[in-house]
């Protein structure tokens, strides 16, 4: 555990002396929250996908895929730089390296959280609406929980199999992806078998679930619905992508443990 | 005399290109041994396998009497200061060096400090490693190999694409390291730089080695005077000059 929490504080220093962090990981997604709530202010109809309930669940999912970025970016960099193969040399062992990356990454994601969450609050304040109660925004917390390992996972195979220049490339498709199919500023809810298909897809579950957790209402397909707005509930969706999203993430972690240890003895580094 | 490092036969294939093509050398304790030959000889990659970074596919070798089938008994007493400058660069110097120091429980901080002060590192020692030149990041990663304490020191060419000044400076450091470990095993192909400060030297070249000696008894057995035209001798300077007139 202590080589483990070691190397996770060299991981951690070198990524918070960044400045891409705070770019991507703290100001992305800021930015993205107060230019929808910027848009739901000014436009005529009402755009139930970006009142707070909907969009922060949707915030948060896609601001992990740039803990993906940042991940393969670090591991791809040490890997260039042979960091890795000095340590390699050491008596530190695969699952060392990998819980050393994880945790730090872990660790901004939850900052990831705190930001979107403290956005949240602040734009209910502002609207007069209750963002969310305690236990909502503990269970959100854990909700979020196996979507992160998914992105850091993903990011730690993809920055051990590619190098510095390849690895933000695939990073960013990945971005794209949880763009187009996490539902997070699109009402997917409306599309049919498009949100069942992207059901498949790690993200979209995380978003949906997000939003049963915050109770958060359903885009309304005629008047009555406008009126009576139908709320996201614990349904068989919601069951089923529970077991999608960690599927997925035990994926992601023997994916990231099998690239990895075939990287140490592989003549890759 | 007692051997630190045999490999005998060893081969190394990446797909179609034979990297290494049955090495055997044999390597006293307490020298400072030398492998030389031109780019992609084989140096580095008999570093690797010797390392435990990359695995042999026939022959057989032996570091301090352990096979490499004890690679994790091996790494416990080596070290190895690759060609890239395989440090933390958004860490300081002393970050670095602390990093490092605490990975193989070396908490024995006067020889720290001594390592810091020979290296002549105070003066940097709260840059960040980005910030340093070619010159001070090789001086860095050398020192960090020297943290563990090891018995065998790797130096994958220590001082490429340094100005003389730094390689220089580098010699009088690698210099000195000399008899304060079992052995220190340097790729080059720099060949002033091998004859400056190796015992013994083995020649590469495409995966072979051709010759392995004293520089003296190269230099006999090639039947020349200096190193360099022994080296050019043995390794293939057999171009004619008439070759290159266009």
């Amino acid at each position: 555990m202590k080589k483990i929490l070691l190397f996770s504080k060299r991981n951690f220093i070198e990524m918070i002396r960044d400045p891409l962090l705070y770019i991507f990981c703290g100001g992305f997604p800021i930015i993205m929250v107060l230019m929808f709530q910027v848009i739901l202010h000014y436009s005529s109809s009402s755009l139930v996908i970006f009142e707070i309930k909907n969009l922060i669940p949707g915030i948060m999912m896609f601001s992990y895929s740039l803990l993906m970025l940042m991940s393969s970016l670090l591991v791809s960099k040490d890997k260039t730089s042979a960091f890795l193969k000095r340590l390699f040399t050491s008596c530190l062992k695969p699952y060392q390296f990998i819980a050393g990356y994880f945790i730090p990454f872990f660790l901004i994601g939850l900052v990831q959280d705190i930001i979107c969450i403290s956005l949240g609050y602040i734009c209910g304040a502002i609207s007069n609406t209750l963002f969310a109660t305690i236990s909502e925004l503990i269970l959100l917390i854990i909700e979020m929980i196996p979507l992160k390992v998914i992105n850091i996972m993903f990011g730690i195979f993809v920055g051990s199999i590619l190098n510095e220049k390849s690895a933000p490339g695939i990073s960013s498709i990945f971005i794209s992806a949880s763009g187009i199919i996490g539902g997070a500023w699109m009402p997917v809810d409306t599309m049919g078998d498009f949100e069942k298909i992207i059901g498949f897809g790690p993200f979209y579950p995380s978003t949906y679930l997000g939003r049963v957790i915050l109770k958060a209402s359903h885009t309304p397909l005629n008047e009555e619905e406008y009126i009576n707005p139908i709320l996201y509930s614990f349904d068989n969706n919601a069951i089923l992508y529970i077991i999608i999203l960690l599927t997925y993430t035990v994926v992601s972690i023997i994916l990231a443990s099998f690239s990895f240890k075939n990287m140490m003895t592989s003549d890759r580094i | 005399m007692k051997k630190a490092i045999v490999t005998k036969n060893i081969t190394k294939k990446y797909k179609n290109i034979i990297a290494l093509n049955g090495v055997s050398i044999s390597i006293n304790e307490g020298e400072l041994y030398g492998l030389l030959g031109v780019n992609g000889a084989g140096k580095t990659t008999l570093i690797k396998i010797l390392t435990g970074l990359s695995k042999c596919d026939g022959g057989e070798a032996s570091v301090l009497g352990m096979d490499l089938s004890q690679i994790d008994e091996i790494k416990k007493v080596i070290d190895i200061s690759p060609q890239e400058t395989s440090i933390a660069l958004n860490l300081t110097v002393k970050e670095n060096l602390i990093f490092f120091a605490n990975l193989y429980d070396m908490e024995d901080k006067e020889y720290l400090n001594r390592i810091i002060h020979s290296f002549g590192l105070l003066e940097v020692i709260n840059r960040k490693a980005k910030t340093l030149s070619g010159g001070w990041k090789r001086r860095l990663s050398i020192a960090i190999g020297l943290i563990s304490k090891p018995k065998i020191l790797f130096l994958d060419e220590p001082t490429l694409g340094l100005d003389v000044i730094s390689r220089r400076e580098l010699w009088r450091i690698i210099a000195s390291l000399k008899g304060k470990m079992t052995l220190i095993l340097i790729t080059s192909h720099y060949l002033e730089e091998i004859e400056t400060l190796c015992d013994r030297v083995a020649l590469m070249s495409k995966g072979n080695v051709l010759e392995e000696g004293t520089i003296e008894e190269i230099k006999q057995k090639a039947n020349e005077t200096s190193f360099e035209e022994a080296f050019v001798k043995i390794v293939g300077g057999n171009s004619n000059e008439e070759d290159f007139i266009i």
